[in-house]
């Protein structure tokens, strides 16, 4: 069975844009959370020394910065763009007030909820797509963090830190 | 039926209707006249539900809401369609949400006012839009056709040939409640006028009842607004002693 998409937008709406408009947000807030391997980078070059020949060799007893220590502001960029998301809500009942009143004709329906199921399924898509790649992202800026930075150097409970227990 | 009873609105403290009490039978064209912001869109709002008000509106002895919504349509000068759509994308999503809608008089409709199938709404004029307004209020298959000012923008010939078009199209069952300035316009077409003045009913009389009493629609108007016809004689008389 095909999806009808058309029934999650308001009516009359290009819904390719806005869902370029997701895909631009989602890939900001995943530019930026880059930042993140530019700090494991950066720890992870404090776990070495060079020597004379110009070779690099692992500080003894060397300690890792934590993962969620690196991760920190790393992911502000998906929340502010579900919180941005989330307006969208307001830009959808708005855009039945521009032009004409829509908005009239969209309260006169006889089903329920046709207008809210229009105004806000996108909103709420975007909402948990975007905290769904926060966390795929987090998933896999861990993996990276756990197979770049040598075993010995990492402290344990890396994900208990995280999560703050 | 479509019984309004005492049904009043304020807006922050100002009384938009008061009490306003109204039946309106199945089969009649009734004009709802009154002066710019007497409180005919406001008693039109309430009807559809789209304000909230005190009173009580029943349609066919139930409160008016979803059940029954659909048997009341709309058109308003403001115009209710979307824009970005084309006519026929207007019919489908009608056709999809109205089970009653006519897609036989929406055609003929389209074609006597010979409006295009698939421009978007957007690009039509202003009279355009106004025609396309009504005809989706005439075609979504309500019983009760309200309609707000319908026709500020179109020339007097358009508005002509839609008021035969509705005298004519309209079956036994269908009532339009058709708040307009345009008085004299539809003096021809309306079996009943209903005059609305600050919130109030002011006056209701039948063409019937106007004939009888050997007087026109303008006529009763001017009396229940207790308009004085020399009062634009008497302010230039005044402008003009003042000047001399």
């Amino acid at each position: 069975m095909k999806l009808d998409l058309s029934r999650y937008f308001p009516v009359g709406i290009e819904r390719r844009r806005e869902l370029r408009r997701l895909l631009y947000a989602a890939l900001a807030a995943l530019l930026y959370s880059m930042g993140f391997l530019v700090r494991l980078a950066g720890a992870h070059g404090e776990l070495y020394t060079e020597l004379r020949d110009g070779t690099r060799v692992l500080i003894k007893g060397a300690v890792a910065e934590d993962f969620a220590r690196l991760l920190r502001g790393s992911m502000i960029g998906f929340w502010v763009m579900a919180g941005a998301a989330l307006l969208w809500a307001s830009y959808f009942y708005g855009y039945h007030y521009q032009g004409s009143r829509s908005i009239y004709l969209m309260r006169r329906l006889p089903q329920r909820g046709e207008l809210h199921r229009r105004c806000l399924a996108f909103p709420i898509f975007s909402v948990l797509a975007l905290l769904l790649l926060m966390a795929l992202t987090t998933a896999a800026y861990f993996l990276i963090y756990m197979s770049v930075m040598p075993a010995e150097c990492v402290r344990p409970g890396q994900l208990g830190r995280l999560f703050g227990f | 039926m479509l019984e309004i009873k005492e049904v009043s609105k304020s807006y922050g403290g100002k009384n938009a209707l008061e009490g306003v009490s109204l039946t309106l039978p199945r089969g009649e064209i009734v004009g709802l006249f009154g002066e710019n912001g007497a409180g005919k869109t406001t008693l039109m709002k309430c009807v559809l539900g789209l304000l909230r008000y005190k009173g009580e509106i029943m349609l066919a002895g139930e409160p008016v809401g979803r059940k029954n919504l659909a048997r009341l349509s709309f058109a308003t000068g403001e115009h209710s369609f979307f824009p970005a759509l084309s006519a026929s994308e207007h019919r489908d999503f009608y056709a999809m949400h109205f089970p009653a809608f006519r897609e036989k008089r929406f055609r003929g409709l389209m074609e006597f006012f010979g409006l295009p199938m698939n421009k978007a709404l957007r690009g039509f004029s202003t009279g355009q839009k106004n025609q396309f307004e009504v005809i989706m209020a005439l075609a979504q298959g309500a019983d009760y056709i309200l309609m707000d000012e319908p026709f500020a923008g179109n020339d007097v010939f358009n508005r002509e040939d839609f008021y035969k078009v509705l005298s004519g199209i309209l079956e036994p069952q269908e009532t339009v409640l058709l708040s307009t300035h345009l008085l004299e316009e539809v003096e021809q077409f309306i079996g009943r006028a209903v005059l609305i003045s600050r919130g109030r009913i002011v006056g209701d009389a039948s063409a019937e009842e106007l004939e009888a009493q050997g007087r026109g629609l303008l006529d009763y108007v001017k009396e229940k607004y207790r308009y004085r016809a020399d009062r634009v004689s008497q302010a230039l008389s005044e402008l003009m002693e003042d000047g001399e």
